[in-house]
């Protein structure tokens, strides 16, 4: 059936902010017979389509038409109850009863957006985008340390690798009102213990404070509404009711959420491997690494392991990846623990 | 902070015959021992360092290994000097293979990991070495 392009539904009159970019789907069922077709042309047709439009103050009118093929008007309504109340008032529009359909559909919801990892999120919570300078991390987790609450991130997603400089944290983007944090530990690498020529840490790690008037909700990581598919959007939270004390034995299951490639899951194939940074002389000691999928953007993704349902134990912060996207490396949280100190973080 | 190799140095002491572990495919804890009448000495020692929560409820299997790990904690310790050869992305201890591990970018340095490895002292035997391409930093662009 051709439809007039001057359809008009009782949804766009109150609702066409809330839908841009979003799909409108309905469907209906015949409640009247159709009548035969209007004398008149098209012209007059469409002019009293214009004139159905108080058929709207009606409770569950969802549309009106103008079917130029057919020369007959049509009104959807949720319910075909509906009939009478809308035959009255067509009387009192002047328009015949008897040259317009009246049919029944589904009423028409609006289809907003869903957030994802990319979006603006308040309150904030681990796994969602952060910029800073001309570029984007993952924030891990929110966490308080020494009272001050804020989040951790990866010490290379600050302006120095491995220094303090007070790099400031927006969400998700650059942007006037999109300040998050700003950073206030960040210790540098050691010598002691490394081999000639390099620069260690335990943990790929920095924790900012949190900007005030920015909420956080503690515990709390996003859930992407589905595991290894690259999806970002946000589904729902996983909450953290403990940490691991040490690293995860080789074989065991964990997950990531990241701004990039979202919610991963895979195995753990190495355990404490220390990690040579490349491109740096930088060596990451006793680090975890993953079979699962990773992209540019995924740094200080949340690591975790699911104990039941939605809550799950925290084991780290992902900095790194091989380059074919398929393995993952992240500092565990009893050493991110041990050089930026106690975390509450659930 | 007691990293995994800390723990397990632990569970050593009190089993030296103990090569380090693992979750197997089948979701066991799969534990190296280089004399195999040790599963019972060793799952107590791994349930007391680690708690017996970490033992997973398909239980243990033993597996027999060739070296201790008090042995190859003490190889590693040596193992560090090979970052200084230019393209090395890791070294490990395998718990899955009861072996070290080293990783390269390209696997074209073998034969200057190689010399490097046996200028330590440590058995090229007991070394797997493999290729992993870069580990690099995965933030990116906005």
């Amino acid at each position: 059936m051709k439809r007039s392009l001057g359809i008009t539904l009782a949804v766009a009159l109150i609702a066409v902010l809330v839908i841009v970019g979003g799909n409108l789907t309905f469907t209906t069922t015949s409640v009247d017979a159709a009548g035969p077709p209007m004398a008149s042309g098209p012209g007059e047709l469409e002019r009293l389509h214009q004139r159905m439009l108080p058929l709207f103050e009606i409770p569950g009118v969802v549309y009106t038409d103008a079917l130029e093929e057919q020369g007959r008007l049509e009104v959807g309504v949720e319910n075909k109850g509906l009939s009478q109340q809308v035959t009255k008032e067509l009387d009192r529009l002047g328009i015949p009863p008897a040259k317009v359909d009246i049919v029944e559909t589904k009423p028409i919801v609006p289809v907003v957006a869903a957030d994802t990892l990319q979006s603006r999120i308040r309150p904030l919570q681990g796994g969602i985008q952060i910029a800073f300078s001309r570029y984007v991390c993952t924030l891990g987790f929110n966490a308080v340390r020494l009272s001050v609450g804020g989040f951790v991130i990866n010490s290379h997603c600050t302006n120095k690798y491995f220094a303090l400089d007070g790099t400031q944290h927006y969400q998700p983007l650059r942007a006037t009102g999109n300040l998050i944090g700003t950073e206030i530990a960040d210790p540098s690498g050691t010598k002691n213990g490394c081999p000639r020529g390099k620069v260690c840490r335990y943990s790929d790690s920095a924790f900012d404070q949190r900007a005030s008037g920015v909420d956080a909700t503690l515990g709390s990581i996003e859930r992407p509404d589905s595991v290894n598919t690259g999806s970002l959007t946000i589904a729902g939270s996983f909450t953290i009711v403990g940490e691991a004390t040490s690293n995860a034995l080789v074989g065991e299951t964990v997950n990531k959420v990241g701004r990039t490639t979202g919610w991963s899951q895979g195995n753990v194939t190495k355990s404490c491997v220390d990690t040579g940074v490349s491109g740096t002389n930088k060596i990451l000691l006793c680090q975890d690494w993953v079979n699962a999928s990773v992209g540019g953007g995924d740094s200080g993704s949340p690591v975790f392991e699911i104990n039941s349902s939605n809550d799950v134990t925290l084991y780290g912060i992902l900095w790194g990846g091989s380059t074919d996207n398929k393995t993952f490396v992240y500092s565990p949280i009893s050493a991110v623990q041990a050089e930026l100190g106690p975390l509450t973080t659930h | 902070m007691k990293g995994l190799n800390d723990l397990l140095i632990e569970v050593a002491r009190r089993v030296p015959a103990f090569g380090g572990m693992f979750i197997d495919e089948e979701g066991r804890l799969a534990v190296y021992l280089l004399d195999v009448t040790q599963g019972a000495a060793a799952e107590e020692a791994i349930a007391a360092i680690f708690g017996r929560e970490r033992i997973p409820r398909g239980g243990t299997r033993v597996l027999q290994g060739r070296y201790s790990f008090l042995q190859l904690e003490e190889w590693y310790g040596r193992l560090q000097a090979v970052f200084e050869v230019p393209g090395v992305s890791f070294t490990d201890i395998d718990e899955a293979n009861n072996r070290l591990a080293i990783g390269l970018e390209e696997i074209e340095k073998r034969d200057m990991v190689e010399r490097k490895v046996g200028e330590l002292g440590i058995p090229l035997e007991a070394v797997q070495i493999e290729e992993t391409g870069p580990i690099r930093p995965v933030d990116g662009l906005s």
